[in-house]
């Protein structure tokens, strides 16, 4: 790229740099997302062999996960920092896929400098910057979808049609709450749809926008027929644990209720006034109003199913994807009805942000809060945490950590597990017997159930094994030692 | 090129006088002639307002001249040169006897200018006869036949015989076709599950890298699309017919005397001054039946009709290699016989080419189908003819790489054509290699938003026919232009290569190589047998399974894409069932496989006229013909 081309494109670069750096000083200061961990221990388990080619292929989301194991190829050192940079690559490039679209539409490079760093500086935009890649694979999907949303309707141009069905199958497998999004927006699709479309052939138009996301589900469906021997076999796979959204359901959301819609409602407004005055503002622009009015409400029926169905990751989070539907607004608004107030409403967002992350007592924002302000930092989840500690160090450990992988995150390496990828494995859940030193067995009480391990021996967590001593207690694992090589 | 004349005021009142013609038409045809720039006769004759006999013998009679039989007394050959077959063609003037140093020229234009041209040319003894203008083009046709008949078939392979397809398999060719099959044989004795991994990767990567290259270019192809549609209306709205060049139309036909009318009609409904027309209906002089309904159907003296004698290959590119010869517009287009061109489109092209660039040489239009709705093929074929022309071409336009022509609407500047010996006549899909050699010759191809209808084919195996030489002709054009690979990617570069391998390799390739993928996937689902679970392990069967349903997928997305634009929703859900289609297409890829080795040269020919539609299409324009 020649340097004059180049040279508008610094300061969104020096934005994207900034994010970077900031993945890399919280890093430094302890703040580990859960669903980075998460992702880092499932990505060593593959890279070390130990988890079935199977339940890599089966794995849901798969976004995320092969694009960790991708990097994991690359990167020899592979941890948590590559994933929270990566994150923050993913962030940085779409703030300058911002400023490039600002700056198609006509706002001055000041203009578009201006607002790209209102919306990149807001707290929510930078808590989900270093939340992880499936979360940021969930912004750019729906910064696809809602570029598409606010011109299918005016242009009628093919390429907006592409925009929103890629970006629907990037979020639908990017994250259990970006498929819940998918989910949402189905009705308010035909808000952004063309008029004389819509009226002629509603089914074809769905068709052509869903295709790409239904096809993939049906073709994940058919993987998981083909090597698991269940179409649905992904779905036991999904948890909020694998998701990153840690193990209580109660740090998120406590199911849907009138009242957490109404604080979706506020977080969203607190976010991002800019929608809001947008759709005010858009009088005599039906099909600007009507794009407006999809984004939001896509989000807003997002945030409720996620709180029903409990996948809700946290009122920050979830508002930050208001910062992306705020950029699509500008970058899509004509430019000769775009005034400075809507600009300086993306700055107000900022100040909304920043009370928003104060006010969220989701228990990974509050991580998130302390290393910013630069506090001691409490650990993500601190049972896992513990066990880690406790197979730290050790070696023949028969644990099915695919139900917790975080634990080979926090422990650093997956040398000495004995997972459902080994042989060892196989063979204990054949011979209903193991010489392992340790066993790592789940709770069936907890709310995830038995892992594999205690589906083996059901009676493990309970009563133990003999020839083996407790040596963690946890509510949800227990960790027994071998005293000398006895069968359990 | 037709002009006013000084001879037109006489003319015109004679012909009012002998009341041959009436005041009113008089007072519009030179109105008209004033408007196109065109002779009085010209407009009289074209609008069918006067008998041409009759037009001649008065004019015969005006001028106190003879009126020559050229059947009974045809032209020497020892006088007409091969290189002045334009100028004849376009003054109507041609030497017809020499005696004592006297020229006799006949012409279908007499007066002043003639005598003026006649004697610059031929001296001052230069005697006058009168010949109707199609007598007069039927003539010097049959002068220059045999040898034009001989450079339409070898003159390119003279001229640039490494790009003709003359020679099918070049012996490096052979031999590196036979080092691969080799290669993958001792692969799969030796390292059977290495080998198939490579084999799947590389299917991989070009499955995918197919589909990425046809989004990029349906993305870039749709970006600006109806800015630059409506620039070209606007400045269509601001041509003068005065301005305009003589157009040189090509309609080939073989065997199609049903569709006629349509093309006549169609072509009468061209908005552009039929004096500025050079229409030409190419037909096979062994065809009597076409021969005989183009004569009954009485067309006006805007048709010529060229007939070109027997000779092998015989190929529509052979016939409008012949045609060309005696064309005499400053641009051509070549229309198929069930055409309906819309009617501005000549006037958008001459736009497109004031627009571009010098070195843009070919303006290609979208085609489509009138039929679309007749019955499930015609629906998928419109799908894949949508997606080809208003998503594909515009990508590949934009991002500069190599266009491989449609079949038809492809409309030249006459000088380039001929200066690169035109279309190849042992090629079966001559434009595509047409298109991709301009770009190797450095030209440009740029695209027109103005459609041409056409009857998709109703009928399977009549589908399979047409897309057997399609795909026969893909070969045949891959062959060729990559017998020089490097210089290939230097004159189209690395973008037009990759274009190139994907469009015109991967189109034959996909259709080959499709049906042996299905049938171990169709087994192994059926029988769910081990048989194979040796040869693919768990890495290999899921690549293989991403493939299978990413290939399938997102082809049959982009194919639903492709009525989106024209509002063609209904067409959209037919996507689904694009599967028979691909069969379709392999069992016509193996044909097309079958027939290159055995019958290269074989122009497989696509019967037209079965359409339902084509019937009411007949109706319709031989009433339009009555009542004009």
């Amino acid at each position: 790229m020649k340097w004059r081309a180049f040279a508008p494109y610094l300061f969104p670069l020096v934005l994207a740099g900034a994010i970077a750096a900031l993945s890399v000083l919280l890093w430094t200061r302890g703040y580990v997302s859960a669903s980075n961990l998460d992702l880092q221990g499932r990505t060593l388990l593959t890279l070390s062999g130990m988890i079935r080619f199977e339940n890599v292929v089966t794995a849901f989301p798969p976004l995320p996960y092969i694009s960790a194991i991708g990097l994991g190829y690359f990167s020899p050192l592979f941890n948590a920092i590559d994933l929270a940079v990566a994150s923050a690559v993913l962030a940085g490039l779409l703030v300058v896929a911002w400023f490039r679209a600002f700056r198609g539409n006509g706002l001055s490079l000041l203009e578009a400098s201006a607002a790209c760093a209102a919306l990149t500086l807001n707290p929510v935009f930078l808590r989900a910057a270093t939340e992880g890649i499936g979360f940021m694979l969930i912004h750019w999907g729906l910064w696809l979808t809602a570029l598409g949303t606010f011109s299918l309707r005016r242009g009628e141009r093919v390429n907006d049609l592409m925009l929103v069905s890629a970006g629907l199958s990037l979020m639908a497998f990017a994250h259990p709450f970006g498929m819940l999004l998918v989910f949402a927006s189905l009705p308010f699709l035909a808000l952004v749809m063309p008029a004389d479309r819509l009226r002629n052939a509603p089914i074809p138009m769905y068709l052509m926008l869903l295709f790409p996301a239904i096809f993939c589900l049906l073709s994940f469906m058919y993987v998981n027929w083909v090597f698991v021997g269940e179409g649905t076999a992904f779905i036991a796979t999904i948890s909020r644990e694998a998701a990153g959204l840690g193990a209580d359901t109660a740090a998120g959301g406590n199911g849907a209720s009138w009242r957490n819609l109404l604080l979706s409602f506020v977080s969203l407004f607190a976010v991002s006034p800019v929608l809001f005055a947008f759709f005010v503002t858009a009088r005599g622009m039906g099909p600007l109003r009507y794009a407006v009015l999809a984004v939001f409400a896509t989000l807003l029926a997002g945030m409720f199913l996620s709180q029903t169905f409990g996948f809700f990751p946290s009122v920050s989070l979830a508002a930050s994807l208001g910062v992306t539907g705020a950029a699509a607004c500008v970058a899509r608004w004509p430019i000769s009805r775009l005034n400075r107030v809507e600009l300086n409403l993306l700055t107000a967002g900022v100040i909304g942000g920043a009370a928003l992350l104060f006010v969220d007592s989701a228990h990974e924002t509050e991580r998130w809060r302390a290393a910013m302000l630069g506090r001691n930092v409490a650990v993500s989840d601190p049972e896992l945490s513990g066990l880690a500690r406790a197979l730290t160090g050790r070696d023949r450990i028969l644990f099915d950590a695919e139900a917790a992988p975080a634990v080979i995150a926090l422990r650093e390496d997956a040398q000495g597990i004995w997972s459902s990828g080994t042989q060892e494995f196989r063979l204990a859940s054949l011979r209903n017997r193991t010489v392992a030193e340790v066993l790592v067995v789940r709770n069936r009480n907890s709310g995830l159930g038995s892992d594999r391990i205690g589906r083996i021996f059901p009676t493990l967590y309970d009563n133990g094994a003999s020839g083996y001593r407790l040596t963690y207690d946890g509510a949800r694992w227990r960790v027994y030692e071998a005293s000398d090589e006895v069968q359990p | 090129m037709g002009r006013f004349l000084s001879i037109d005021s006489w003319t015109g009142d004679f012909l009012a006088e002998r009341g041959l013609v009436t005041p009113q038409q008089l007072n519009e045809a030179s109105e008209l002639a004033d408007r196109w720039g065109a002779s009085l006769a010209d407009v009289m004759l074209t609008k069918n307002w006067i008998d041409t006999d009759e037009y001649y013998n008065a004019l015969a009679e005006r001028f106190s001249v003879e009126l020559v039989d050229l059947q009974r007394d045809p032209l020497d050959p020892a006088l007409l040169e091969e290189a002045d077959v334009a100028t004849y063609m376009r003054e109507l003037a041609v030497p017809w006897r020499e005696d004592g140093g006297i020229t006799t020229i006949v012409t279908a234009r007499p007066g002043p200018e003639l005598i003026l041209y006649a004697r610059r040319k031929w001296g001052n003894g230069v005697k006058i006869r009168i010949a109707p203008k199609k007598d007069i083009q039927r003539a010097v046709q049959a002068v220059f036949s045999e040898r034009y008949l001989d450079a339409a078939v070898f003159d390119l392979a003279n001229y640039d015989p490494v790009m003709s397809a003359q020679t099918v398999f070049t012996p490096v060719q052979l031999v590196v076709a036979w080092g691969l099959v080799t290669a993958t044989a001792v692969g799969l004795a030796v390292e059977p599950i290495t080998t198939l991994i490579i084999i799947n990767l590389v299917m991989t990567v070009f499955y995918l890298g197919n589909f990425l290259f046809k989004s990029v270019l349906i993305w870039y192809g749709g970006k600006n699309q109806h800015a630059s549609e409506r620039r070209l209306d606007s400045a269509v709205s601001l041509l003068r017919n005065e301005d305009l060049p003589i157009y040189t139309v090509l309609v080939p036909m073989f065997r199609e005397p049903d569709v006629l009318p349509i093309l006549a009609n169609a072509l009468r409904e061209l908005d552009y001054p039929t004096s500025r027309l050079d229409i030409k209906i190419v037909l096979e002089e062994g065809d009597q039946l076409t021969i005989d309904a183009a004569t009954a159907l009485g067309l006006e003296d805007i048709f010529e009709i060229i007939l070109v004698p027997p000779s092998q290959p015989q190929t529509k590119p052979k016939a409008c290699n012949y045609a060309l010869q005696f064309a005499r517009g400053e641009y051509l287009v070549i229309y198929d016989a069930e055409d309906k061109p819309e009617p501005d489109q000549l006037k958008k092209v001459v736009v497109t080419f004031d627009r571009a660039p010098d070195n843009v040489a070919c303006v290609q239009c979208r085609l489509n189908y009138f039929n679309r709705d007749e019955n499930w093929l015609t629906r998928l074929f419109t799908l894949d003819y949508s997606l080809w022309f208003d998503l594909m071409l515009p990508g590949l336009e934009k991002l500069k790489v190599p266009i491989p022509l449609g079949g038809t609407s492809n409309h030249f500047k006459m000088d380039v054509l001929r200066e690169l010996r035109a279309w190849d006549p042992f090629n079966v899909t001559e434009d595509a290699d047409l298109g991709i050699r301009l770009t190797q010759k450095g030209y440009e191809v740029r695209l027109a938003a103005s459609t041409t209808y056409e009857e998709a084919n109703v009928s399977q195996s009549n589908w399979i026919r047409q897309r057997s030489r399609w795909i026969k002709g893909y070969m045949q054009t891959f062959l060729v232009h990559t017998r020089r690979p490097i210089h290939l990617m230097k004159t189209i570069g690395p973008l037009g290569v990759l274009g190139f391998i994907f469009f015109i390799g991967g189109t034959m390739l996909s259709g080959l190589l499709n049906p042996l993928f299905w049938l171990i996937f169709i087994f192994w689902l059926v029988t769910e047998s081990g048989v194979f679970d040796p040869l693919f392990p768990p890495v290999l069967l899921y690549l293989s399974l991403f493939n299978l349903l990413a290939g399938n997928g997102l082809f049959m997305f982009i194919m639903m894409l492709a009525p989106f634009r024209r509002n063609w929703l209904s067409l959209a859900p037919y996507s689904l069932t694009v599967f028979w289609y691909w069969v379709l297409m392999s069992i016509a890829a193996w044909k097309g496989a079958w027939q290159l080795i055995t019958k290269p040269f074989y122009w497989e020919k696509t019967e037209h006229g079965l359409s339902k539609h084509t019937a009411s299409e007949v109706s319709k324009a031989q009433a339009g013909q009555l009542a004009g």
